[in-house]
């Protein structure tokens, strides 16, 4: 792929969460980790692994018991470059949040005020971020929400008056209408019924085909991923262990994880019996030493029990695991 | 015909405020015909003891009287009936303070004080300790924020009337700076400014007695919690996620979405500031509605505090009406079906 | 059938809990403790019945003999002060432990039942919130003046104090009753009591002692402003009673500050370490439930 240039750049972080009984969940762990201009990452990973509370630290919300550790993130755009952990609240909020970074969450249900309609949610973001007037926002307004499938009486309503399905879509385009650099979308469309889904999924396939934006999707269902991403992060355990380009990753994965992960995709015609991973993910608090699959990992060697296998790359794709590593 | 949401609404609480009324109406019967007949007696022959009535005839028409406002007389339907025309006609039968004035003209001269006083301190009340207890909610831990919350810790349980004894004792005898009772003491039938303004002087000490207890009490505890529990709901989190300001954050998503619930709390609360506000006026000598009850307790004398009861069951379920109108402007689910 | 020995000992795991955590609740229950001793330990001392009248000389201010002095019809302020909490504080329980089952019941009932027998319980319950209570309770009391005991007055409150807490009850019952193991519960066939023990009870015991506290607190205010209209009962201690005797006899303006001061400030100690106990509880039980 040429023209690969990073366009947010995360080094080492730390991120954890410190709560009343001063006990440390290592919920992101020593991750490093690069999003290209124009590509769809995903990040993959079962429930709890870390994966939501790492989008929310690379966009930058930070609130306690949420706190950082350790490392940088950095945002690369065509003449500056800032850096996510230096920033104050203000200038965040000022210049990077949905103007050259979106977010969208995990569940529409409850993310609008109940008491403005859709269309002041839109003019609300040109106003604040773009300074628009408001017939300027209005007109600007329509014309991303028929992009997106939503009609103009969705605009007119109110939250409670529209379906989930409307309502995700309606934070969709929010998320778009700034034409912000980078798009982070955490579990875009978990909450929804399986049709609703395949909607909003094809809008977001559109969204990129026309406008051409970066984007992170962070989801537990492999489903998704193998139709949206270009290239896939597989986290555990608030580490990360194997990253490479989505074929890749289905074609020939590596890590045993990530093995279990797509032998548990069901696949039509195929009628074999499923064995599923025994056992539970470790408990943040106290995670095991070594490599942290290292329990249930149906390869485990001595090492793996002792040191913490690095992030290495093998042929395309980068994995950590003494497995590849040469170690048997 | 399609028959819109706020038009259901509305026709809804309306016959949800008169069916209030006569329930309320109708359990104070039911109330009043549980008493023991011996206590009635005792009551009835405590007033003629006390000498305002001696023709015999009209003892007999009181004592008539004095059962069918009460609801004992003959058999239950009809007591009923009679009890209802008379609570809907205000007629509760002579009062025995100033014998023979009717006893709901003595309460409807002193209405317009009352009310005139509770709304306005109700309405100041609710404001300020809005405002500031959303501003607390908000700024959760800023040290005024702490502290007035320790401050509404010991407002909020003492009852009205003993800070009125304490505003009382030190702004009327000790530092005499405000009257110690009454309304007004220019008697005039025209409401020129002068009179205005000794009107309001005169309504000082008891407003404020219930506007700091309201203000910092009630008002700053119910909105205080409720703008911290909307404090992390989703949408304000996603709000300050997609960048928007604190204050419009302040402004247009906790502020309008706490009203509504706090209309609610506010007509839950009348009752028990209408109770407060009477034996205020009481401590100050104030002319409302409250300065008859304390002479009639003492003259036994029931049909005054009849018509008391059931005016201010009226008033406060007309204030609660009210107050559910306001409710589908401010909350658009209620609007919009 | 109500397993109310664990109740209790439910309820008496989550004082011992808050009283750790919270300070506002330590001092609170620091200032309680030392009124209840006072008013129930201390009071049994009293060299004399406290209800008699002109028993000491009149009017004479705090000395050796007598602590806080003594009041114009001749009785001891302190031992009167210490009755008078008495007095108070056993009207307040039984008002709150009538107004407690009263709008548990009927809380429970609706939240559990809905349907007709929601509607109808709570018009009712709305009802007896609007009816505004001290007029009501004037009227009453004026008519059973006579016939008053202590007891009765603390169930005569408990008529006005019941309708909020049985609207609160409902409503925790129906937030409840969305989630899940509820209604994995009802769907399985258990019969209504049984679900109201098993999965609801554990929620609604925190919420039950911060009504508890909140309702003695309202009934020793409420029956305080009652005295002061002279209809609660004149013959007994409480500290209304004690307030609207010193009013009677003009006690403030006479400078006989040592009778009508000490049942105030016991009256706003009383109210104030209720409330630190109250918010103390309630701090402790929203988290709890998830909010």
């Amino acid at each position: 792929m040429s023209d690969v240039k990073a366009v947010y750049a995360l080094k080492n972080i730390q991120h954890g969460f410190k709560g009343k009984d001063d006990i440390y969940v290592d919920a992101v762990s020593n991750i490093s980790l690069e999003v290209f201009r124009n590509e769809v990452l995903g990040i993959a990973g079962e429930s709890g692994c870390g994966k939501s509370t790492l989008l929310k630290a690379m966009y930058g919300y930070v609130k306690p018991p949420l706190k950082i550790l350790n490392g940088s993130v950095e945002l690369l755009t065509e003449n500056k470059q800032f850096e996510i952990y230096s920033l104050s609240p203000n200038e965040l909020q000022k210049n990077i949040w949905y103007k050259r970074i979106s977010y969208i969450p995990q569940s529409a249900m409850n993310v609008l005020n109940p008491t403005m309609r859709i269309r002041d949610h839109f003019i609300e973001l040109f106003d604040v971020h773009l300074n628009m007037s408001k017939q300027d926002a209005y007109i600007q307004a329509q014309r991303y929400s028929e992009n997106m499938g939503l009609p103009r009486e969705a605009l007119d309503a109110f939250p409670h008056q529209l379906s989930g399905g409307m309502k995700q879509r309606a934070v969709i385009a929010m998320a778009v209408s700034l034409q912000p650099e980078l798009i982070l979308a955490d579990e875009p469309s978990s909450a929804l019924d399986v049709i609703t889904q395949k909607a909003v999924l094809t809008l977001l396939l559109e969204i990129r085909k026309k406008l051409g934006i970066t984007l992170v999707i962070v989801s537990h269902d492999m489903g998704i991923h193998s139709v949206l991403t270009d290239r896939i992060a597989v986290m555990y355990a608030g580490k990360l262990l194997e990253v490479g380009r989505t074929k890749d990753i289905f074609d020939k994965p590596m890590h045993p994880y990530t093995q279990a992960l797509i032998e548990s995709l069901p696949r039509i015609g195929d009628k074999s019996y499923r064995i599923g991973l025994g056992g539970q993910p470790p408990d943040l608090r106290n995670p095991p030493p070594g490599c942290r699959f290292h329990p249930r990992c149906p390869h485990v060697m001595d090492i793996c029990k002792k040191e913490e296998p690095r992030l290495i790359k093998k042929d395309e794709t980068k994995v950590a695991c003494w497995r590849h590593q040469g170690v048997t | 015909m399609k028959v819109s949401g706020l038009a259901r609404y509305v026709l809804f609480r309306t016959i949800q405020y008169l069916a209030t009324v006569i329930s309320g109406v109708t359990s104070v019967f039911l109330i009043m015909r549980a008493m023991p007949v011996n206590a009635l007696e005792s009551m009835l022959s405590n007033i003629l003891r006390m000498g305002e009535v001696h023709d015999p005839q009209n003892l007999i028409v009181l004592r008539k009287t004095f059962y069918e406002i009460l609801g004992v007389s003959e058999s239950p339907l009809e007591a009923y009936l009679k009890f209802i025309i008379r609570v809907f006609t205000f007629n509760f039968g002579p009062s025995m303070v100033a014998y023979p004035t009717p006893a709901g003209e003595l309460v409807f001269i002193r209405l317009p004080w009352t009310i005139g006083l509770l709304s306005i301190t109700t309405l100041i009340s609710w404001i300020i300790g809005n405002v500031m207890g959303t501003l607390s909610g908000f700024f959760r831990s800023s040290r005024l924020s702490k502290f007035l919350e320790s401050v509404a810790i010991v407002l909020y349980p003492i009852p009205y009337y003993i800070l009125a004894i304490v505003l009382v004792t030190l702004f009327a005898f000790i530092f005499r700076i405000f009257p110690a009772g009454g309304g007004s003491s220019i008697i005039s039938r025209q409401l020129t400014f002068d009179v205005i303004i000794n009107i309001l002087w005169h309504a000082t000490l008891p407003a404020l007695s219930l506007v700091l207890p309201g203000a910092l009490g009630w008002a700053f505890i119910s909105s205080k919690t409720l703008a911290s529990q909307t404090m992390v709901e989703d949408y304000i989190v996603f709000a300050e996620m997609r960048g928007i300001p604190k204050v419009q954050i302040l402004r247009k998503y906790v502020l309008r979405n706490i009203l509504p619930p706090q209309i609610t709390n506010l007509a839950l609360s009348l009752g028990g500031i209408f109770g407060g506000a009477l034996l205020t006026e009481i401590v100050f000598a104030y002319p409302g509605v409250g300065s008859i009850v304390y002479t009639a307790v003492y003259f036994g004398d029931i049909n005054t505090l009849m018509s008391v009861l059931f005016f201010s069951i009226l008033a406060i379920s007309t204030a609660v009406y009210l107050l559910d109108l306001l409710y589908p402007l401010l909350d658009p689910r209620i609007r919009y079906r | 059938m109500f397993r109310a020995k664990h109740l209790t000992l439910n309820a008496l795991g989550v004082i011992y809990k808050v009283y750790k955590k919270s300070i506002k609740f330590r001092i609170g229950f620091t200032i309680l403790s030392m009124l209840l001793i006072f008013g129930f330990i201390v009071s049994y001392f009293a060299p004399m019945d406290t209800r008699d009248w002109y028993v000491l000389p009149r009017e004479l201010p705090p000395s050796k003999d007598n602590l806080l002095g003594t009041t114009a019809m001749g009785r001891d302020v302190f031992w009167e002060l210490a009755s008078s909490v008495k007095n108070s504080l056993i009207i307040a329980l039984i008002t709150a432990l009538v107004s407690v089952t009263v709008s548990l019941i009927i809380g429970l009932m609706a939240g559990l039942k809905a349907g007709i027998i929601d509607r109808i319980l709570m018009f009712i319950t709305d009802t007896f919130i609007i009816i505004p209570g001290l007029p009501l309770l004037i009227v009453v009391a004026a008519v059973l003046k006579a016939w008053m005991t202590l007891p009765m007055l603390g169930v005569l409150m408990a008529l006005i104090a019941w309708p909020w807490p049985a609207r609160q009850i409902r409503a925790i019952v129906l937030s409840l009753r969305e989630r899940t193991f509820v209604y994995t519960a009802m769907l399985s066939g258990m019969g209504s009591l049984k679900i109201l023990l098993r999965e609801i009870m554990p929620y609604l015991i925190g919420w039950i002692l911060v009504n508890f506290t909140n309702t003695i607190l309202f009934s020793i205010g409420f029956e305080s402003g009652l005295a002061m209209l002279g209809l609660s009962i004149l013959g007994e201690n409480t500290l209304g009673v004690m307030i609207y005797w010193a009013l009677n006899y003009y006690a403030l303006f006479r400078g006989i500050l040592w009778w009508i001061i000490p049942p105030v400030v016991t009256l706003i100690l009383i109210f104030i370490s209720l409330y630190l106990i109250s918010v103390g509880l309630s701090d402790y039980i929203s988290p709890l439930r998830g909010e």
